[in-house]
């Protein structure tokens, strides 16, 4: 019998061809037969297409489904923010959004859409902590409220952003992914650049050592003081945050660092930091001292000299294929499914002893070996500020905290087909494969989003149904604030 | 040094050994029999078929061995694959097929992109004649498949 189009397998049509088209070209091919209308619904074909055509974050969540829906409907999406507003941090216009609750709490105890985003086509959204960053289809980041500043006073040089406002990045660079620490964001672009700023005027463009050039990086993630970055060969490299930008003052005595637009960089890193040509960012040309790298090889070798590692022996062959950073550490998900804990807020301690900044999350990590790559995991982890989250396709998401022993035994999330857990300072939201978000924790100042209810907090998730009729695709929580974006259902 | 193959129709083909092992399958083969002269059996690849595969892989010998999970699917292919995969429909998924089978990823991803680019920016009704497919749809069915995916009619 001949080789036809339709007699060829299943796994070299769905892995091989049908993976190169685009989704006009999918859908012409599901109107011929009945054979291939089924094979073009495959989630896998439109997960590729999302992540393609609209640059959503691959980090962003452990979806299993709802993919073609998504790229159906991603054109409209719809952002919504509640919970603290006492600083405006929400981003509306508005200013008297809420119900005062003490002289430095205001209260937007349900979701709100912040509709002067409705036509940016935003994709993800992540919370700092007194701000929000969203990344849109083509790749520009939006930021509102408060970015390197604190809430209750005005802290030295911290500019509020009143409403969405684009960061400054060079025309060309195209953002695939956005991480929120504390006070400072850090980017990734699709050119492989990375990006860190604290101020939307002036970002910083990383420029790491020669020695990490033929090595990309494919992730990146904010801690509080220090920004994680993942190499392709599994390599973390933390790295110091961006410095303070402030607004430039003429009257300032001291010798200045580089200025543009009316806000400046505090000195430091001096003969390694340089404004661009363009005058739009700064080059920070870091050097092998001023951060550090961890990598299973290490750790494995450093086992043997340390007298009680918090770890089992690293699996063979074994790297690091994606990472989530809280205050202080970075976890790391392993190809062998292995869940790691690397402290990486003092680089020095992290540089003498990598063993003695290690723990295993033992029961967090696969039971048996596994098998994950960035393209297609089987486990998947996320964090925030003190809480982790790692996921798996079929059992319930599993939560934990960053301060908890090697040996402590997970939390299952009672909340089934759970995609992605986001983590406030007090309050906690989870959203799942089907669009349903559910929130649980403190009240924080109405960041639950169940109205003036629940002031003593919520003990367990509790669905949202303000949603009811729409689909929740993804999360931002953090500090006393929430958001998520919506698509039509 | 050389191998020699062994085609489904029995044709037996001698080739250096650094071309036959662009192909995995063969690779491994090799590993675990070790040196000796007896032919390798390849039962699902005819001698045309190899004869190809050969061919392509003699070219590509110098390519370097790339292992990229990249997001981005390029659909590009070079001068001489264009020129290489100009055959009929009928061999061309043979030699994906064999290449599946072989493990000779590269050139899977040629075949795969040549049929891609095949498919294309065509319609429904141009790629049920290109690759001769039977419409084994009824009406209801398209008509609710076509509803499913109105979406993209207005993008």
């Amino acid at each position: 019998m001949a080789t036809t189009l339709d007699t060829l397998p299943v796994d070299v049509l769905l892995d091989n061809i049908l993976g190169y088209l685009d989704a006009e070209s999918l859908i012409q091919l599901s109107y011929t037969n009945r054979m291939f209308s089924s094979l073009c619904q495959d989630e896998y074909l439109w997960r590729h297409l999302v992540l393609e055509d609209y640059s959503l974050p691959r980090d962003a969540s452990f979806r299993q489904m709802g993919w073609k829906s998504l790229y159906s409907k991603l054109d409209h999406s719809k952002v919504y923010v509640w919970g603290e507003n006492s600083d405006g941090r929400l981003g509306f216009e508005a200013p008297n959004l809420g119900r005062r609750r003490f002289f430095n709490s205001v209260s937007v105890s349900t979701p709100h859409q912040l509709s002067t985003l409705n036509s940016k086509k935003i994709v993800d959204i992540n919370a700092g902590g007194w701000s929000f960053h969203a990344l849109d289809k083509g790749g520009q980041v939006w930021a509102w409220g408060k970015i390197g500043g604190q809430q209750m006073w005005s802290t030295f040089g911290s500019e509020k952003l009143r409403e969405p406002t684009r960061v400054a990045l060079p025309a060309a660079t195209r953002v695939i992914s956005v991480s929120c620490g504390r006070g400072h964001a850090v980017a990734l672009a699709r050119d492989g650049t990375v990006w860190q700023w604290n101020n939307v005027r002036l970002a910083e463009k990383v420029h790491l050592p020669q020695a990490y050039a033929s090595d990309p990086i494919v992730q990146v993630s904010a801690n509080w003081g220090a920004s994680s970055l993942l190499t392709k060969s599994g390599l973390l490299l933390v790295i110091p945050l961006p410095d303070r930008v402030v607004p430039n003052r003429a009257d300032e005595d001291e010798e200045q660092g580089p200025t543009s637009g009316g806000v400046r960089y505090l000195k430091s890193f001096p003969g390694q930091r340089s404004l661009s040509q363009d005058n739009t960012y700064t080059d920070l040309h870091l050097q092998e001292s001023d951060m550090s790298m961890v990598s299973l090889d290490r750790i494995e070798h450093d086992r043997l000299l340390v007298s009680t590692a918090n770890y089992n022996p690293v699996a063979k062959e074994d790297v690091l294929i994606q990472i989530a950073g809280t205050e202080h550490c970075t976890l790391a998900l392993s190809r062998a499914g292995r869940v790691y804990r690397f402290t990486v807020q003092d680089f020095e301690a992290l540089r003498a002893s990598p063993a003695n900044s290690t723990i295993e999350y033992i029961h967090y990590s696969a039971k048996e070996q596994e098998t994950n790559v960035r393209a297609a995991p089987n486990r998947f982890i996320t964090a925030n500020f003190h809480q982790f989250a790692v996921y798996t396709r079929d059992g319930p998401a599993l939560v934990g905290n960053d301060t908890d022993p090697f040996d402590q035994r997970p939390d299952n999330l009672p909340v089934p087909d759970v995609c992605k857990v986001s983590f406030g300072d007090y309050h906690c939201g989870a959203l799942t494969n089907d669009g349903k978000l559910f929130t649980w924790g403190g009240f924080s100042a109405g960041a639950l989003g169940h109205g003036e209810l629940y002031e003593d907090g919520l003990a367990t998730p509790m669905l949202l149904d303000f949603f009811n009729d729409q689909y929740v695709f993804a999360i931002g929580f953090g500090g006393w604030h929430s958001a998520v974006l919506t698509i039509p259902k | 040094m050389s191998v020699r193959l062994l085609s489904s129709d029995s044709e037996d083909f001698t080739v250096a050994k650094e071309v036959a092992e662009r192909s995995m399958l063969i690779k491994n083969m090799l590993e675990d029999v070790g040196d000796n002269d007896n032919p390798i059996p390849l039962p699902n690849v005819t001698a045309k078929i190899l004869r190809k595969v050969i061919e392509w892989c003699e070219h590509h010998l110098g390519d370097p061995v790339t292992n990229d999970e990249n997001e981005r699917r390029n659909t590009e292919i070079d001068e001489w694959d264009q020129k290489f995969m100009e055959v009929d429909q009928e061999t061309l998924f043979d030699i994906i097929l064999a290449a599946n089978y072989l493990d000779i990823k590269p050139l899977l991803d040629v075949g795969c992109k040549t049929v891609a680019n095949m498919i294309k920016g065509k319609t429904a009704e141009e790629i049920r004649k290109i690759f001769n497919i039977v419409n084994d749809l009824t009406p209801e069915e398209e008509a609710q498949i076509r509803k499913e995916n109105e979406w993209a009619e207005d993008r």
